[in-house]
C-alpha cells in the first residue's frame, strides 16, 4: 500500500515538473506569487500595510477561518464536505460561555464545548461514513440543528460576564502576538507533516480519489472517514474557544456563514469537492490571500459593497479553475 | 298571595340575573396575542413588558399571551398567527422575522376582523393596521446629533455596517445627514463592512483605525459592531482616544459601557412598542361612531418610538431585563 502511494505521488509530480502547463496545479507557488504582487502593491498603495503591527492583526484576524480551513480540507480530501462547520462553532461558543456563566471550571467548559464540537462530528461522520448518506445532505442538517440548539439555548441573547482567565485564552499574547496564532501554526505544520507522514491521512487521499477501490484495498474508510468529520468540527470548536474568548461574549450567531469562507479557501488552496487532493499549506495561503484582500479592502478604503463580490468572485474562479483541472487530469 | 309573592321572587332572580349578564358583557374577555421570533429574547421580553403593563392599565378583563418560536423562523410565526385567527382573539401584535413570509397570514387576520399591528419589524406590504416601532432615520440621527456634540467639527467618524438590510442604511443616512448639520466640520473618514458580525467587525475596524489614525469615533450601526469595535480598540491599545457610540443594549454593551470601552449605544425602546403596539390593538379592536363601518376602531399607522443615547449614568435600569415563561 505504502508503495503505491508513493509511486502516485512520484508520478503526478515528475509528470507536474515536465509540463508547464500544469502550473497551475501546483497551487501554493501561485498562491505564494499572488501574496506577494498584492503585498508589493498594497505596500506601495498605503504605508499602513506593511507595519509590524497590521501584519500581526491581519494573521490575528484569520485564525479562526485557518482553522475552520484546515479541518475542511481534510473532509474534502475524504470527498465529503461539511456545511456545518459554522453552526458547530455557534453552538460549542454558546455551550462553552454558558457553563462559564454559571460557574464551571474552565478547563471543564472548554471541554464540554470541545465535546459538543466532536459529537457534532461524529454525528456527521456517523451518517456519511456508514449510513452511506450523502454528506451535503447530513451537514446541512446539522448545520440547521446544532445552530437551532444554540438559538433555543439562549434566546438570542448574547452570553457576557466570563472570566478574567478565560479571556486571556484570546487576548493573551506573547511577544505581542495572540497565542491563538502560535497555537494555529503548530496545527499547520503538525496536520501537515502527519499528512505526509501518518498512514490513515495518506490513506484519506485514496479514499478521496475512489473509495470503494480504497475499501477493497483493505483501508478502513469508514472510520477514517468518521475521523475526518470528528476533526473538522473540533477545528470549529476550537476556533469558537478563541472567538468567545477574545471577544468576551458568546453568541448564538457566532460563525454565521463561515462554512463558505473555509470552503472556498481549502479550494483556491487545492483541494478539491470531489475529493482526491488537498493540500494544509495551500489552505493556509488561501486563507492568508482572502484576509489580506480583506484588509486591503479596508486600507484603500474600497467600497464595503464591492467587497462581497469581489470575494463571491474569488471563490467561482477557484472553482472553476478546479473543475478545469479535474477535467485536465480525466482527459490524461 | 302566595303567587304574587312567588312571581315577585322570581321576578328578581330574572333581574338580577339579567343584571350580572348585562355586567358580565360589559367585562367580557379579550385575549391578544403578541407574536415574535427568538422568544424568550431581551429585547421581544421588553416589548413583551409593555403589552402586560398596558393590557393591566385598560382593565382586568384583558388577557395577553406571548407566543413564536425560539429561532429566527418567520414561518413559525406566520402559523402562531393563523392559530390566533382560527382562535378569533381580538387582536394581534407580531414583528415580521421575514415580512414576505408573513404577510399572507397577516392579511388572512385582517379579512376575520382580527385587527394586526406591527412592531420592530414591519411588513409594509400586508394589510396591518399600523406599525409602533424606531425610524431608523431618526435612530442614526440622534446618534450624530451625540457625536457632534462630543466632538463638533473635530470629529472623524468611522462607521460599521454591512451593506444589504435598508434599516441599516437609513440608520447611516440619518446619523451622516444630522452629524453634518450639527457639525460641519465633522467627518466620515470610512465605511467599512463588518459583515454582520462581531469578529468582522473586530477585523475591519483594526484594519480601518491603522489606515485612519485621526478617528476618534465609531459608529456602529447595529448591535454586534459595539463590541467588535472596543475589541478593536483594545488591540491597538487605544482605549479612550477613541469614542465608541454602540447600537443596542445587549448585556455585553452594557458591560463595555460599564468599565469604560464604550462611551454610549443608541438604545431602541421595545418596552414603548409593546405599550403602544398594545393601546393601538385594542383601539382598533373597539368601533366608535366615527370609524363605523369600517370594521376598526381608531388607531394610529405609525408610531416611532423613539430611541435614547444611554451612557453610563443610564443603564442601571436594562441589566435586569424582564423574563417571561
Amino acid at each position: 500500500m505504502r508503495r503505491s502511494i508513493s509511486l502516485f505521488d512520484s508520478s503526478r509530480r515528475l509528470r507536474s515538473s515536465l509540463a508547464p502547463a500544469r502550473l497551475l496545479q501546483n497551487r501554493s507557488v501561485i498562491l505564494a506569487l499572488l501574496i506577494l504582487v498584492i503585498s508589493i502593491a498594497l505596500s506601495i498603495l498605503t504605508p499602513a500595510f506593511l507595519s509590524s503591527r497590521n501584519l500581526t492583526f491581519v494573521i490575528t484576524g484569520m485564525t479562526y477561518d485557518l482553522l475552520l480551513a484546515l479541518g475542511m480540507t481534510i473532509v474534502l480530501l475524504l470527498w465529503g464536505i461539511d456545511l456545518s462547520v459554522g453552526s458547530v462553532l455557534g453552538l460549542t461558543a454558546v455551550v462553552t460561555t454558558m457553563l462559564l456563566q454559571d460557574g464551571v471550571s474552565i478547563p471543564l467548559a472548554i471541554g464540554a464545548g470541545l465535546g459538543v464540537s466532536a459529537l457534532c462530528g461524529a454525528t456527521n461522520g456517523f451518517f456519511v461514513a456508514y449510513l452511506k448518506i450523502a454528506p451535503f445532505i447530513v451537514t446541512l442538517g446539522m448545520m440547521s440543528v446544532a445552530r437551532g440548539i444554540a438559538t433555543v439555548l439562549t434566546s438570542g441573547y448574547f452570553v457576557s460576564g466570563l472570566p478574567d482567565a478565560y479571556k486571556a485564552i484570546g487576548q493573551g499574547r506573547l511577544f505581542n502576538v495572540p497565542y491563538m496564532v502560535y497555537f494555529a501554526l503548530v496545527v499547520v505544520v503538525i496536520l501537515a507533516f502527519l499528512l505526509r507522514n501518518w498512514r490513515p491521512l495518506r490513506e484519506a487521499f485514496y479514499i478521496g480519489t475512489n473509495p470503494e477501490a480504497a475499501r477493497l484495498a483493505g483501508i478502513r474508510v469508514a472510520l477514517i472517514t468518521l475521523g475526518g468529520y470528528v476533526f473538522c468540527s473540533m477545528m470549529a470548536g476550537t476556533a469558537a474557544i478563541f472567538m468567545t474568548s477574545r471577544l468576551s461574549m458568546g453568541f448564538f450567531q457566532f460563525g454565521l456563514g463561515a462554512e463558505l469562507k473555509a470552503i472556498a479557501a481549502a479550494v483556491i488552496g487545492g483541494a478539491s469537492l470531489r475529493g482526491g487532493t488537498g493540500s494544509i499549506f495551500g489552505a493556509t495561503l488561501a486563507v492568508f490571500l482572502l484576509a489580506l484582500i480583506n484588509n486591503g479592502f479596508v486600507l484603500l478604503q474600497g467600497s464595503p459593497n464591492a467587497q462581497n463580490v469581489i470575494m463571491g468572485g474569488i471563490l467561482v474562479i477557484a472553482i472553476m479553475i478546479d473543475a478545469y483541472r479535474r477535467r485536465d487530469l480525466a482527459e490524461d | 298571595m302566595k303567587f304574587v309573592a312567588r312571581f315577585l321572587i322570581v321576578l328578581l332572580l330574572l333581574v338580577a340575573l339579567a343584571s350580572s349578564a348585562a355586567l358580565s358583557l360589559g367585562q367580557e374577555t379579550e385575549t391578544y396575542g403578541m407574536v415574535v421570533f427568538l422568544k424568550g429574547s431581551e429585547f421581544f421580553n421588553w416589548a413583551y413588558a409593555g403589552m402586560v403593563d398596558a393590557a393591566a392599565r385598560i382593565g382586568d378583563h384583558i388577557e395577553v399571551q406571548l407566543l413564536g418560536p425560539a429561532e429566527w423562523d418567520a414561518s413559525l410565526e406566520a402559523r402562531e398567527i393563523e392559530q390566533l385567527t382560527a382562535r378569533g382573539v381580538d387582536g394581534i401584535l407580531a414583528t415580521a422575522g421575514d415580512a414576505e413570509t408573513m404577510n399572507a397570514s397577516i392579511d388572512g387576520a385582517i379579512a376575520a376582523g382580527i385587527p394586526v399591528v406591527l412592531f420592530d419589524s414591519d411588513a409594509p406590504g400586508s394589510n396591518r393596521l399600523a406599525f409602533a416601532g424606531t425610524n431608523n432615520y431618526n435612530a442614526g440621527c440622534s446618534a450624530g446629533e451625540a457625536v457632534a456634540d462630543w466632538h463638533g467639527d473635530a470629529a472623524r467618524v468611522g462607521i460599521s455596517t454591512f451593506p444589504g438590510p435598508d434599516h441599516l442604511a437609513r440608520r447611516v443616512e440619518g446619523f451622516e445627514d444630522c452629524l453634518a448639520a450639527a457639525a460641519p466640520g465633522a467627518e466620515i473618514v470610512q465605511i467599512v463592512n463588518d459583515e454582520g458580525r462581531v469578529d468582522g467587525a473586530e477585523t475591519a475596524i483594526t484594519a480601518m483605525l491603522q489606515a485612519n489614525p485621526t478617528i476618534n469615533v465609531i459608529f456602529a450601526s447595529h448591535g454586534n459592531p459595539g463590541p467588535g469595535a472596543a475589541a478593536a480598540v483594545r488591540n491597538l491599545g487605544i482605549v479612550g482616544e477613541v469614542d465608541i457610540m454602540a447600537f443596542d443594549f445587549g448585556l455585553p454593551v452594557l458591560e463595555l459601557i460599564e468599565n469604560g470601552e464604550i462611551r454610549a449605544t443608541v438604545g431602541q425602546n421595545p418596552y414603548l412598542m409593546g405599550y403602544m403596539g398594545m393601546l393601538l390593538a385594542f383601539g382598533a379592536r373597539h368601533e366608535t361612531g366615527v370609524t363605523a363601518g369600517s370594521g376598526f376602531g381608531p388607531y394610529a399607522t405609525l408610531i416611532d418610538t423613539g430611541v435614547q443615547i444611554l451612557g453610563p449614568d443610564d443603564i442601571d435600569p436594562f441589566k435586569n431585563p424582564p423574563t417571561f415563561e
